[in-house]
């Protein structure tokens, strides 16, 4: 059989961070054969592509989206036909777009209907062009935890045998990650719960009514998921909830805001990863700059970004893995961005690569097997950038090209641009 | 204000009186015609369309399509379909009808009304394809639609649960409401199968429908496909007839009276026996579509002689099951001329639609909605399928690569 061989200038492969010079990747069936040196993996009849001014690295992986959110409208819109296709619409549409920037794989947490296992299909069945999709489907919460009745996003369970029988009807349901609204926050005055936690002293307890699943529910969900290679995302925000997540075993914790010492020896203890979700609070202080009426909000937001800040750089230093996630429920987000600010956090450029790659692919169980680092075996989904971003992490915005199962990806697809026509025989 | 001219061509208004393709330039105010202009008159700051050698008609109008039946794979069961796969397929059927001209569409029904969802994303801008005018789920008896298929309706008994259903509908935010009123002629399966085009809505069920349509001032339209059908519907206050298979003197005559137009969908009769088999529906389904097709043609031949007015639809359940392969049905098998044909897809079709005066023709104060073709479809009808361009009120929304023109 022929491959194609890619001859590119410098190869960031993802193992371990380096860069080497003068590399080339052999693809077959749409999955890498070889790494070598120029000049040395070619066989007769493979097609050859060079590109000796560009640095290749694995695609990227997105492991926090929400594809089908529905970003312009309100998804607990009361009637009858609550904007599924509009829901379905914007996935489409945000699937195109994140892979065009790079991002070849990405795992879907959480969406209202269960649409985004739907688009999945789509995409695996090559309909849809996007990332490789790990969907969750909807989330699994505690008794209170649903907004309210046309919350569609979440599933609510009391006990360990509920969220076991939950957890194992979900996973029928095509879920391939099983994601966790672990903590939620039961008041009425918001604001006046973010008073209370601005005012509180730095290590305390955070000040909220707080509803959390519990250890034995989470062990059940996490129980039932490992058994088939799956994996648990946990979306938790103060310091307690994340204890308790990892210590139920989930494989990622999500944003954390909020981490204390335990945390992070917890982290290290269960090799969990954290995705801090960089992009989407740092958004969020853009969008409440003259937004709501209470100056609370946004002084809440920038205390949490600079918590987030801190807390990726000590995770980072104890030897936490990281991934990137961007949590794109905002107008206006991009994939690139969650790179560029885990490098401000701190991380050197390859380690941020590495979060985008490696160790995402790492925190995915066996849907992550075959992805993050290009190495024999592993799917041919790369990206050629006009520079090396192990240099400059600004590289990142210089991205050529973007090859998914051993092909550059298609066109971007406009669904409100001209048609065009074929030529008939007039 | 944007302004635009189609320059150089030769446009055809269906709704005149003699139409032929004459020397005329349009001039487009946003989405809007405005003014017939003498070939080459000036007009300052207006953006030009070269429309040279091409014939301009009005874009066409589906008067029965089905947005979320187009091209799904038959052996998929119904059960697998998810609302992802439709919604792609839907977008694809709606692509290929733009692209072929069509820049109105009415819905004959879709499941959970989903076809008025797709009205609102066109409307945001979002999705392309012709505009959608939605008829939301039908108004069907209890256990009407065969097993498998009730999933397009809401089944009613009684003229008060007809009436509560009409009004849901209606609050819904359909155009029209679609009632399902008849088996199909020449059968299909299930346990409730009766003789081909049995009745099956009551008349009293129908008229609370149509009382309550008439209180919203939007149109009814009614799936009747057999005589006594067709004349339930007549006496109840339906507005428009569609498919209309199988017609007695009586109907006919109730038809042309009360001025009902009907909408006989040549084309899917002619896409399932055609194409049918290679679609894996099997020999009999094929064969039962091409009996009935001869039932249909000699009606409809009958109630165009009686002076009913017919509107062009296709039913579509394939992207081959065009409306210009509708014209061409008209004009082949039926009898038709070109232009009979080209207004059945126009003129009558925007009146089915009550959006006359705004759809359908080429003149002052109609959107500009239009179709640039490489030859004269009232020469042959066959010549809408050579398509060099579609405007979609006033914008240009599908163009053939020039580089690839051939002669
Ligand atoms: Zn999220
Ligand atoms: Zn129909």
């Amino acid at each position: 059989m022929s491959g194609t061989v890619v001859r590119v200038g410098r190869l960031f492969d993802g193992r371990d961070g380096a860069v080497r010079d003068r590399a080339e990747l052999r693809i077959e069936a749409g999955r890498v054969t070889d790494v070598g040196d120029h000049g040395t993996l070619q066989r007769p009849g493979d097609d050859l592509i060079e590109r000796l001014d560009a640095t290749c690295t694995p695609g990227f992986l997105d492991i926090h989206t929400h594809f089908c959110y529905p970003i312009h409208g309100d998804f607990q819109r009361p009637t009858s036909t609550p904007g599924r296709l509009g829901m379905l619409t914007q996935g489409i549409a945000q699937a195109n777009s994140w892979l065009q920037q790079g991002v070849t794989a990405a795992r879907d947490v959480g969406t209202s209907f269960d649409l985004d296992i739907e688009l999945a299909e789509l995409i695996a069945a090559g309909s849809v062009a996007g990332p490789r999709l790990a969907p969750a489907g909807r989330m699994l919460t505690m008794t209170g935890g649903k907004r309210n009745a046309f919350d569609h996003m979440k599933d609510e369970v009391s006990g360990a045998v509920a969220a076991r029988r939950w957890t194992r009807e979900h996973l029928k349901r095509g879920a391939v990650v099983i994601k966790l609204y672990c903590t939620t926050l039961l008041e009425e005055d918001v604001a006046g719960y973010l008073r209370r936690a601005l005012a509180a002293p730095e290590g305390a307890r955070d000040p909220g009514r707080w509803a959390s699943l519990s250890v034995d529910e989470i062990r059940a969900v996490t129980h039932e998921a490992h058994k088939l290679g799956r994996t648990v995302a946990a979306h938790t925000a103060p310091a307690f909830g994340v204890n308790l997540a990892l210590r139920g075993g989930v494989d990622t914790v999500e944003h954390g805001s909020d981490l204390d010492d335990e945390s992070i020896a917890l982290f290290l203890e269960t090799g969990a990863t954290l995705v801090p979700t960089l992009s989407v609070s740092h958004h969020q202080i853009a969008q409440e700059d003259g937004g709501r009426a209470d100056p609370v909000f946004r002084e809440f937001s920038l205390r949490r970004w600079d918590r987030i800040q801190h807390n990726v750089a000590r995770a980072f230093d104890a030897g936490v893995r990281l991934a990137t996630g961007t949590d794109p429920v905002i107008p206006g987000m991009e994939y690139r961005s969650e790179i560029e600010l885990l490098v401000a956090c701190g991380l050197s450029p390859s380690a941020a690569l590495l979060a985008a790659t490696r160790d995402a692919a790492a925190s995915l169980g066996v849907f992550g097997n075959d992805l993050g680092t290009l190495e024999p075996g592993k799917h041919a989904d790369l990206l050629l950038f006009g520079a090396d971003p192990t240099a400059d992490i600004g590289a990142i915005r210089d991205l050529r090209e973007v090859w998914q199962g051993g092909r550059p990806v298609p066109q971007p697809v406009d669904p409100t641009g001209v048609i065009q026509l074929e030529a008939s025989h007039a | 204000m944007r302004k635009v001219v189609v320059r150089g061509g030769r446009v055809i208004d269906p709704a005149a009186d003699a139409p032929t393709a004459r020397p005329r330039d349009l001039l487009i105010e946003d989405d809007r015609i405005t003014a017939w202009l003498e070939p080459g008159e000036a007009v300052a700051d207006a953006e030009t369309i070269d429309a040279a050698g091409s014939v301009v008609v009005p874009g066409l109008i589906d008067a029965h399509f089905h947005p979320f039946l187009v091209d799904i794979d038959p052996k998929i069961p119904r059960e697998r379909h998810t609302l992802a796969l439709e919604l792609h397929h839907a977008l694809g059927a709606l692509d290929a009808w733009l692209g072929s001209g069509v820049t109105t569409v009415r819905s004959a029904g879709a499941h959970a009304n989903h076809d008025v969802e797709l009205r609102a994303l066109q409307r945001a801008g979002v999705v392309r394809g012709p505009r959608i005018v939605a008829s939301g789920s039908l108004v069907a008896m209890t256990s009407g639609l065969r097993a498998g298929n009730e999933a397009i309706s809401v089944e009613v008994t009684g003229p008060d649960d007809a009436r509560r259903v009409a009004r849901l509908q209606i609050k819904a935010g359909v155009d029209q409401v679609k009632l399902y009123t008849s088996s199909s002629v020449g059968g299909g399966g299930g346990r409730m199968m009766g003789p081909p085009g049995w009745p099956q809505l009551d008349e009293d069920e129908i008229r609370a429908v149509v009382e309550e349509a008439d209180h919203a001032g939007i149109p009814t339209l009614a799936h009747a496909t057999s005589e006594i059908a067709v004349k339930q519907c007549l006496r109840a206050g339906v507005h428009c007839i569609e498919h209309a298979t199988r017609l007695d003197d009586e109907a006919i005559a109730l038809l042309a009276e009360r001025d009902v137009p009907i909408v006989p969908t040549l084309a899917i009769g002619w896409s399932l026996a055609t194409f049918g088999v290679e679609r894996g529906f099997g020999e009999h389904i094929a064969r039962t579509a091409a009996a009935k097709q001869a039932i249909g043609i000699a009606s409809l031949q009958r109630a165009k002689a009686a002076g009913v007015r017919i509107a062009a639809g296709t039913d579509a359940d394939n992207s081959r099951c065009l409306l210009r392969e509708e014209c061409r049905l008209l004009v082949e098998d039926a009898g038709f001329t070109p232009l009979e044909a080209l207004r059945a897809a126009t003129v009558t079709a925007a009146q089915v639609l009550r959006r006359e005066g705004e759809i359908g023709g080429l003149r002052p104060g109609y959107l500009a909605d239009l179709l640039l073709l490489d030859a004269d479809p009232l020469d042959d009808i066959r010549h809408l399928a050579h398509v060099r361009g579609v405007l979609q009120g006033g914008q240009v929304c599908a163009w053939r690569k020039e580089a690839s023109v051939s002669a």
